[in-house]
């Protein structure tokens, strides 16, 4: 994808969201196998990353991409993106396999669940370009606050784990984070 | 509405997945009951989502394709309707208190719930709960009305969030889904409102040390 088409990039997201939908929709296997060859081999380089050998990696994506036919009509384009939508199955089924754990999630029918003031209009036609206005923010962080971000990200590590394959001290990570994170809220919040 | 929020690394831990299961619960349970936390943790996980659109794929398998589609033909796709979360007797919840978040009752039914509270000091009960995880102790505390919350010095970190009630600690009136936490750095003395029972969920990362001198007694019968 090239990143200097904003068009172009908008319209292969919009591409891979329309697959998930026609798999909801109507059990898609075509649209299936096209979000299963863009994504399962970046599925399963991140699955890799964070720390599961080849063999590994291809199971937890295999299940991963199983858990996107059955959960696809719970995907909402408005909320997420299709990136990032399989970023959380892949990281939580990772979660529930490696560490044993389970991943507690927010039920949106939980009586208990508070619900945010209706949006304003500007606000609800804003959603759907969150991520990449967030792209394009992450683009603008200094490069020592982005590496520690995705470091984050693409290797599941905690501040400490990252402070000491970094051979940073720990403050200076939590600081960099803190700061990398204050600059992104405050873009988001500009642009709502 | 909620005024106290986690730290920022908590939600980002939460959004990259890094964090052990009983900070992940403290973390979800507030995001049930705040929705500007839901809403940055969500741009959060748009970085996950970056992050997978950058990276270099690594091929699959040539029958990779072939064995999932095998595998979800003729599957059943409703997902099941999940149950509501059993009651927690032992909690003792007032008839018209809110709700628990599911994220921690479903933790609570999981984890195998605790027989009793323990009273640590007059008015201060808890109830440790069963810890899987590596890292994060997890339990539930009872704070009766005008009750001080025992004072914690902090050798790891430490999280509070309020399920019911309302307690104060000089930096300002915690209410329900309010998180305090603490890493090491300060003491917080909180003192429960007067007007209601107060319920909180805590994890600490390390042994809580109580100071104070009837801290030090209860030091001594915690040292096992
Ligand atoms: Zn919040």
């Amino acid at each position: 994808m090239d990143r200097n088409q904003p068009d172009a990039a908008e319209a292969e997201r919009d591409a891979l969201a329309a697959c998930i939908e026609a798999i909801a929709a109507h059990q898609d296997r075509e649209a299936f196998a096209r979000l299963f060859g863009h994504f399962a081999p970046r599925l399963k380089a991140y699955l890799m990353r964070t720390g599961s050998d080849p063999g590994k990696a291809e199971e937890l994506v295999q299940e991963a991409m199983i858990l996107v036919w059955r959960k696809a009509a719970t995907f909402d384009r408005r909320q997420a993106s299709a990136a990032t939508w399989l970023f959380t199955i892949a990281r939580n089924r990772r979660i529930d396999v490696i560490r044993r754990e389970r991943r507690p999630e927010v039920d949106p029918m939980d009586p208990a669940l508070v619900n945010p003031p209706p949006p304003s209009a500007e606000e609800a036609m804003g959603t759907g370009q969150r991520d990449l206005r967030l792209r394009a923010a992450i683009r603008e962080l200094p490069v020592e606050q982005a590496d520690l971000l995705q470091q984050a990200f693409y290797e599941g590590l905690s501040h400490s784990e990252i402070a000491e394959v970094r051979g940073l001290p720990l403050g200076t990570v939590k600081s960099r984070l803190r700061l990398a994170f204050t600059r992104l809220r405050k873009i988001m919040a500009e642009h709502i | 509405m909620v005024q106290f929020h986690p730290p920022d690394e908590l939600l980002l831990g939460y959004a990259a997945g890094s964090l052990s299961e009983p900070w992940s619960v403290l973390v979800a349970t507030h995001l049930t009951l705040c929705p500007d936390c839901r809403r940055a943790t969500a741009d959060l996980e748009e970085i996950g989502g970056l992050a997978i659109e950058d990276l270099a794929p690594v091929a699959m398998s040539p029958t990779a394709l072939s064995s999932v589609m095998a595998a979800v033909a003729g599957a059943s796709y409703a997902e099941g309707v999940q149950d509501a979360p059993p009651a927690f007797p032992f909690l003792d919840l007032a008839v018209g208190d809110p709700p628990l978040p599911r994220p921690l009752a479903t933790y609570l039914n999981r984890a195998g719930t605790p027989h009793a509270w323990r009273t640590l000091l007059p008015g201060v009960q808890e109830a440790a709960l069963p810890a899987h995880a590596a890292s994060g102790r997890p339990s539930l505390m009872r704070i009766r009305p005008g009750y001080p919350v025992p004072q914690h010095t902090h050798v790891g970190s430490e999280a509070i969030i309020l399920l019911a009630g309302g307690f104060s600690d000089g930096l300002g009136d915690y209410r329900r889904g309010d998180v305090s936490f603490a890493d090491g750095r300060h003491e917080h003395r909180p003192v429960a409102h007067r007007d209601a029972v107060c319920l909180c969920f805590i994890v600490t990362d390390a042994p809580v040390r109580f100071t104070g001198v009837i801290g030090r007694l209860l030091n001594v019968f915690n040292r096992s």
